[in-house]
């Protein structure tokens, strides 16, 4: 996974040979920023195939991650019909793959291969529950139903990885479904590696500092959106841009706002005396 | 093969000792996992045994510490901790002490404690008449709190084009469109979450509070509910898994910190760090207290303005509200009352008639806008 600038630790690396070989959903949870849905565009590229993204949110519904019929293009095409064929042939014909417009479940289903797509169904938490039962569906049986067309199932098993930031507990029935990862901050260690990696000429007394500070940052109890790995990134990105040579106050009351997001932590990390 | 086997089929069984759900499929996955990868270590066949068969991460620890007593059967390893959660640093209250039955023999003292009572009680079970009554009332107030749009659309006049609208409309004037109909979806559900103050000074109301509880967490639609007092404790799953019988003893045995001091704000900031992600512009945030705190008022007013910046509504549930004359004079009352949408007292969660005397029509619109602080300012009138 190196290769493709993604430093992943033992478990992250068995859960995906895990996934792989058992040809199971992986669910992953974790803190924001700590590369979740890195994970699916990595193995996308070491397999060398296609990545088909979901991305949910509140109020999200079947049609919105299956299918659709192409309205318009259907009615257009009735009215061009209308004086030549018969009813039952039009039917035929507007209800055909030709005029079903697929949303990623389904295209991740029906995709041309050679090798199986990567479907990452992100942010699953956001979604409602009644979406999260339709999942299971898909996700069991790998094959899904259009009354028009009868029932579509999978030329190739998808690689799926579905992440969640516990906006809400996701259900026991998808949990069962999958395997199961979570990932949490990294240690100074491999977040050193991940700065080298992403940022390779970046200075290596620099990026001590940087994850030395980055760290004591996360350890407060009082900070309520603590920075993940790509706040890291960003402020060593900003760094790197600004040519900081080390890091003093002036540079960090400049910088921080890569790190720290919300106006409350900037002020309790000014009564903390850090900034 | 064999050996690991049954392995697997000990670890899943003691795991579903401990409570943790793992079925038989979660076993299969255990096995199919080990065949299929080169166990290289110790460590490693824990990674992958807890990537099969653990499906939370709440679960890890219990996974690792009988993982660890299942490979050392010699070590006497001690049993989980209770699940409750603790806030870093502040183990129970201050320097004050208490001092019961001192002195004089047969003679007791007791005197107000910012101390955790960690003792267990026994608490009333809900009854079933009860149950069905608060379900209804709840059922009404959730309808009237939504802030989220539902399954179900409406017709609007901007918003998507509603195709079979259209085309059935169509079919008046012989299949011409002289009309687009298009719809949106309906705001008709709330994401609750509850937080019932279960202080001593919340005492009288055990019963009140035992019985919304239940039939706030038997709801069922992303709903958490917390219980609070000196610290935070989550109680969705036992109020949600047990029976009102089996739910009342399970709470009066595992959380022990019922009838102690109060100390919202940090209990709110506690809340907000560690299930900050709970909360959206959709939630409606639901607290049942009577604003006793014991707490800094100047954590109370950062909490609530942090909650009120994050959630869609506030609404309090102070039992004192109901009695004439009420305005809302402690401390917690005045720090929190600007940040609040809505104030009832017990009756509106009772039963319909102070349900709809309070929430009758006049929800206010929701404040898109951060609030700053605004400690110090004459605090508004309560809505009586």
């Amino acid at each position: 996974m190196e290769k493709e600038f993604y430093v992943a630790d033992e478990s992250i690396a068995t859960a995906v040979f895990l996934a792989l070989t058992m040809e199971k959903p992986l669910l992953i949870e974790g803190e924001p920023g700590c590369g979740k849905t890195e994970i699916a565009k990595v193995i996308a590229k070491m397999n060398n195939t296609d990545l088909i993204r979901l991305q949910c949110y509140e109020g999200i519904t079947a049609n919105q991650a299956l299918y659709e019929w192409d309205y318009p293009r259907q009615l257009l095409h009735i009215r061009l019909l209308e004086s030549s064929k018969s009813t039952d042939e039009i039917a035929s014909e507007i209800f055909s793959e030709k005029f079903l417009l697929k949303r990623p479940l389904l295209a991740a289903l029906l995709h041309p291969g050679p090798r199986s797509p990567v479907l990452l169904i992100d942010e699953v938490d956001r979604s409602d529950e009644e979406f999260e039962g339709f999942l299971l569906e898909f996700l069991a049986e790998y094959q899904v139903t259009i009354p028009e067309l009868g029932t579509i199932a999978a030329k190739r098993k998808p690689i799926v990885i579905l992440t969640s930031n516990r906006t809400r507990e996701v259900g026991d029935g998808l949990r069962r479904r999958c395997l199961y990862l979570y990932v949490t901050y990294p240690s100074p260690e491999k977040e050193k590696k991940i700065l080298r990696l992403r940022i390779p000429d970046f200075p290596a007394k620099l990026s001590d500092d940087v994850v030395e500070f980055v760290q004591r940052l996360r350890s407060l109890p009082e900070l309520t959106k603590k920075p993940g790995i790509s706040e890291t990134l960003d402020w060593a990105q900003a760094l790197k841009t600004l040519g900081v040579k080390e890091i003093s106050s002036g540079v960090l009351s400049s910088t921080l706002s890569c790190l720290i997001k919300s106006e409350d932590d900037l002020a309790q990390l000014k009564s903390l005396g850090i900034v | 093969m064999e050996e690991i086997r049954d392995f697997v089929l000990l670890l899943s069984n003691r795991l579903r000792s401990h409570g943790v759900k793992c079925g038989v499929s979660e076993s299969i996955d255990g096995c199919i996992a080990v065949k299929s990868i080169p166990i290289k270590s110790m460590f490693h066949l824990r990674e992958v045994l807890r990537l099969a068969m653990i499906k939370r991460v709440d679960d890890y620890e219990i996974f690792d510490k009988i993982f660890e007593e299942l490979m050392n059967p010699l070590r006497q390893i001690s049993r989980p901790d209770e699940p409750t959660e603790r806030m870093p640093g502040q183990g129970g209250g201050d320097q004050r002490r208490v001092e019961k039955g001192t002195g004089q023999s047969g003679q007791s003292i007791t005197f107000y404690s910012p101390m955790e009572v960690l003792m267990k009680r026994v608490l009333p079970a809900p009854s079933r008449d009860s149950f069905q009554q608060s379900k209804r009332v709840i059922k009404r107030l959730r309808r009237r709190l939504a802030l989220l749009p539902g399954r179900r659309s409406e017709a609007s006049s901007s918003g998507v084009l509603d195709f079979p609208n259209t085309i059935r409309t169509s079919l008046k004037t012989y299949g011409e469109f002289l009309r687009v109909a298009h719809h949106r979806r309906k705001i008709s559900r709330c994401r609750l979450i509850a937080l019932f103050d279960v202080s001593g000074s919340m005492d009288a109301y055990t019963t009140f509070l035992m019985q919304s509880m239940y039939a706030l967490a038997r709801q069922g639609v992303a709903l958490e509910v917390f219980v609070f007092s000196t610290k935070l404790v989550r109680v969705s799953d036992l109020l949600r898994f047990f029976g009102p019988k089996r739910a009342a003893e399970k709470i009066s045995g595992d959380i022990h910190i019922w009838g102690s001091g109060t100390r919202i704000g940090s209990c709110l900031q506690n809340f907000l760090q560690k299930y900050g992600g709970l909360t959206t512009k959709g939630t409606v945030v639901m607290i049942v207290s009577d604003g006793w705190d014991t707490g800094e008022p100047e954590l109370l007013d950062m909490a609530m303005r942090e909650l009120k910046n994050r959630t869609g509504r506030i609404v309090w549930i102070n039992p004192h509200a109901d009695k004439p004359g009420f305005k809302p004079r402690t401390i917690g009352m005045e720090t929190a009352m600007p940040y609040i949408d809505l104030l009832a007292g017990m009756a509106s969660l009772q039963n319909m008639r102070g349900f709809i005397r309070f929430f009758g029509n006049e929800l206010q619109p929701i404040t898109r806008k951060p609030m700053t602080s605004r400690l110090g300012s004459p605090s508004q009138q309560s809505r009586q």
